[in-house]
């Protein structure tokens, strides 16, 4: 019953939604199925919240066990609480979610991903160093690119974003178009597998 | 005002960029603050989508709109996830995922049959043999070679050699120049917001640009 039951909710729901794409059923496809993607948004939101609730219990544990650093955590729930109740009780519009959006969030936001620029040119000095062949065309091609789309390329030599554009138009969508098709492939069995029970990974160790 | 919020966000971003010299005790307060915010803004638009996907047509529709009962099935679903706090009931949070999990799966068949799969084989197949996509003549000839060559890399249901090693190799230069190109331009877009903190930094906070 614990195993089966979620399985076949899995399989009709996926099957059913499967099918739809290919027969329409009158009444069925418009008011049930059709609906499918809708609920799914639905319980996905649900499932949103609970990711938000497991944060808070977490944290409220460590703030009540007083763990090391809990004020982080004291920081983390306040942060949270004002950010979800104030534009829910107000608007968006609401001064303090706006100060919070712009002020704190955007710049945390903007430099955390900022931040990978370091990583990545640490991961770029491994990467080219010009070991191999294919090292060496991985080079070229990303200097390229990069010289392409900075102004300093175009003076350096003007064919440099005429290259770095003819770069990208065909080896990179053709080598990324071979790798969607098989990709595809491989997204195709592995929702088959989860559809018809054979992969069960997503109910956990349980 | 403004300028607190402007000093809020340079301190914020300063102790983001801490990280670089090692991990710190500033870093750690500006990393939790980032996720309450983030998990505080996740709350309210789940919070919105239930309200107006499924609260609203069910219990308060539009005047002269009906209710549409059906919406009382993913409300039931999704008040089931939490029984995952419940200790003999956990087991039913897994018939909400399950039904995700399967509407997610049929969803990503019916996307990638039509957008990745088929719309993709079709475009390369269209592609005029003779013919300019960018610069040279030959270009449509060395982007089908790219395509074929790369899902032939790919194929391991024989033992590359002969043709099928020949393609292979076109297959793993090519994808060697995509995957150039596409860390350059990774790079290039982690550093134009890299560009941007710096301008904040220099230009709104400290006015030096």
């Amino acid at each position: 019953m614990r195993r089966e039951v979620p399985i076949v909710v899995t399989f009709v729901s996926g099957i059913l939604f499967l099918l739809d794409y290919f027969i329409k059923i009158p009444y069925v496809s418009e008011n049930v199925v059709g609906q499918f993607l809708d609920w799914a948004i639905i319980v996905a939101a649900f499932a949103l919240i609970l990711g938000a609730a497991n944060i808070f219990r977490i944290h409220i544990y460590k703030i009540v066990k007083g763990k090391k650093e809990w004020w982080n955590s004291l920081i983390l729930l306040v942060a949270m609480l004002v950010m979800a109740v104030v534009p829910i009780i107000w608007t968006q519009q609401n001064a303090v979610y706006t100060f919070l959006f712009k002020n704190i969030f955007e710049n945390l936001n903007g430099t955390m991903f900022a931040l990978l620029a370091f990583y990545i040119a640490s991961a770029a000095y491994r990467a080219f160093r010009v070991r191999t062949k294919e090292a060496a065309v991985l080079l070229v091609s990303a200097v390229v690119v990069m010289l392409g789309a900075t102004p300093i390329g175009a003076k350096i030599w003007s064919g440099f974003p005429e290259y770095s554009g003819w770069l990208q138009t065909i080896f990179t969508t053709a080598g990324m178009r071979g790798i969607m098709i098989g990709a595809s492939l491989g997204a195709i069995v592995t929702a088959l597998r989860t559809i018809f029970g054979i992969d069960r990974s997503y109910f956990g160790g349980q | 005002m403004e300028t607190v919020g402007i000093w809020i966000g340079a301190l914020c971003t300063l102790a983001i960029f801490s990280f670089l010299l090692r991990e710190n005790p500033f870093f750690r307060t500006a990393e939790h603050l980032f996720i309450g915010l983030a998990a505080g803004l996740g709350i309210f638009y789940g919070y919105q989508t239930i309200v107006s996907n499924a609260w609203t047509p069910l219990f308060n529709p539009d005047p002269g709109e009906a209710r549409k009962w059906f919406l009382i099935v993913p409300l039931v679903l999704g008040v089931l996830l939490y029984t995952r706090f419940l200790k003999k009931g956990k087991w039913i949070s897994r018939i909400p995922l399950g039904f995700l999990v399967g509407v997610g799966s049929a969803l990503a068949i019916r996307g990638v049959i039509g957008a990745s799969f088929m719309s993709q084989i079709v475009a390369t197949m269209e592609l005029p043999l003779w013919h300019t996509m960018a610069k040279f003549k030959i270009d449509a000839i060395l982007f089908i070679l790219g395509v074929i060559g790369t899902l032939i890399y790919f194929f391991f249901s024989r033992e590359q050699k002969g043709p099928l090693k020949v393609g292979a190799s076109i297959g793993k230069w090519v994808m060697m120049l995509a995957f150039g190109a596409a860390f350059g331009n990774t790079v290039m877009a982690r550093m134009s917001l890299l560009v941007g903190r710096i301008y904040f930094l220099l230009g709104e906070w400290l006015h030096i640009l």
